[in-house]
């Protein structure tokens, strides 16, 4: 009886653990189906990359940046005809769990920013643009996000705004 | 009467068992000797066989405990196996469910691999797909701020504005205070 138990208590446990997130579950759907394209760069890539020699003047603000991270996932919508995913996310989404840092809102898409907190540190990262189109976009980042570095990587690109924005927290 | 009818008459009690020892050691005696007619060959055998038996069998003393201890031994035996075969139960249980818990796991965890597959593996290719979607994820951020940051700048333009507003009261309280003075000079001439 006491090892029927504890049995269940380990089952329980492995279920909970394996328990999909909504994230997950938008890549379970929509990976490798026509239309859609997915990246994924995990932890081993990136401590693999935290210690290579290159050229690349940016390489520095990129280790910087992604110091903390331990995995980005992309999916992107790739084709016409594909459907949509964002708005299917959003809407899936626990937002007791995802807290919305910024929401862009342009004529014909809209830009999301998430994150998931845990012990005060941001440990799970979500850009979300969604439309009406074929342009979806999501980007999960896992790991510990530093946004003010990662705010810094695009200050070399020719931005409207960016100068002003430099010198601000 | 004929020694045969006599021995007929004999195996007819016997086989009713109603003989005595007497009685069965002459039929022994007789069936197991050399001289035996055709027709008692059948319970020849019988008793041919039966020669080494024949004699009572001692009982040894302590039979009846030898067996309730038997028995006993039996019992316990018998609750053993019992328990066992729970345990067992128990045991085939908890690994069935552990065996479905891993399965269960295995199968999330194998869709956690349809992502995984997608992993890159080239590191040259990998830098250039985090750089870009980092950067993708910048710029946006930066757009997004950078609203922001056109409101603050509004913000600093009120201010300037309430400035404007406080510099103008004040010249028109020095341009009072001309006119009093001129009034002062008016009285005293």
């Amino acid at each position: 009886m006491k090892k029927i138990i504890i049995a269940l208590i380990i089952t329980a446990f492995a279920g909970s653990l394996s328990a999909q997130s909504a994230v997950d579950k938008i890549f379970d759907k929509y990976a490798g189906q026509d239309g859609y394209t997915t990246v994924v760069i995990n932890s081993f890539m990136f401590k693999f990359l935290s210690n290579i020699e290159t050229n690349d003047p940016d390489y520095e603000s990129f280790k910087k940046a992604t110091q903390g991270i331990n995995s980005i996932r992309i999916l992107t919508q790739d084709g016409k005809g594909s459907k949509p995913f964002g708005k299917e996310l959003l809407q899936i989404l626990p937002r007791k769990e995802y807290e919305e840092l910024m929401v862009v809102k342009e004529s014909d898409e809209e830009v999301a920013f998430l994150v998931r907190e845990e012990g005060g540190e941001i440990v799970e990262f979500l850009l979300i643009v969604s439309g009406n189109g074929d342009e979806d976009a999501l980007i999960a980042i896992t790991g510990i996000i530093d946004m003010e570095s990662i705010s810094k990587l695009s200050s070399g690109m020719d931005l409207p705004g960016m100068n002003n924005l430099e010198g601000l927290e | 009467m004929d020694r045969s009818d006599k021995i007929r008459e004999l195996l007819d009690k016997f086989y009713e068992g109603n003989t005595s020892r007497a009685e069965e050691a002459e039929l022994e005696e007789f069936l197991t000797g050399d001289e035996v007619p055709e027709e008692f060959s059948a319970d020849r055998e019988l008793f041919s066989s039966m020669a080494g038996i024949t004699k009572p069998v001692e009982i040894p003393k302590d039979l009846d405990q030898k067996i309730i201890s038997k028995l006993d031994e039996a019992g316990k035996a018998e609750t053993r196996v019992r328990r066992i075969s729970i345990y067992s139960f128990s045991g085939l249980a908890a690994g069935l469910l552990i065996i479905l818990g891993v399965y269960l796991g295995f199968i999330k965890n194998n869709q956690n691999d349809i992502v995984s597959q997608y992993a890159i593996e080239d590191p040259d290719k990998a830098y250039i797909e985090a750089k870009r979607a980092l950067e993708y994820v910048s710029l946006k951020w930066n757009e997004g701020t950078s609203e922001l940051n056109n409101l603050q700048q509004v913000n600093k333009t009120m201010e300037t504005v309430s400035t404007i507003k406080k510099i103008s009261s004040g010249s028109r309280e020095i341009n009072l205070l001309g006119n009093l003075k001129r009034a002062d000079q008016i009285e005293i001439q």
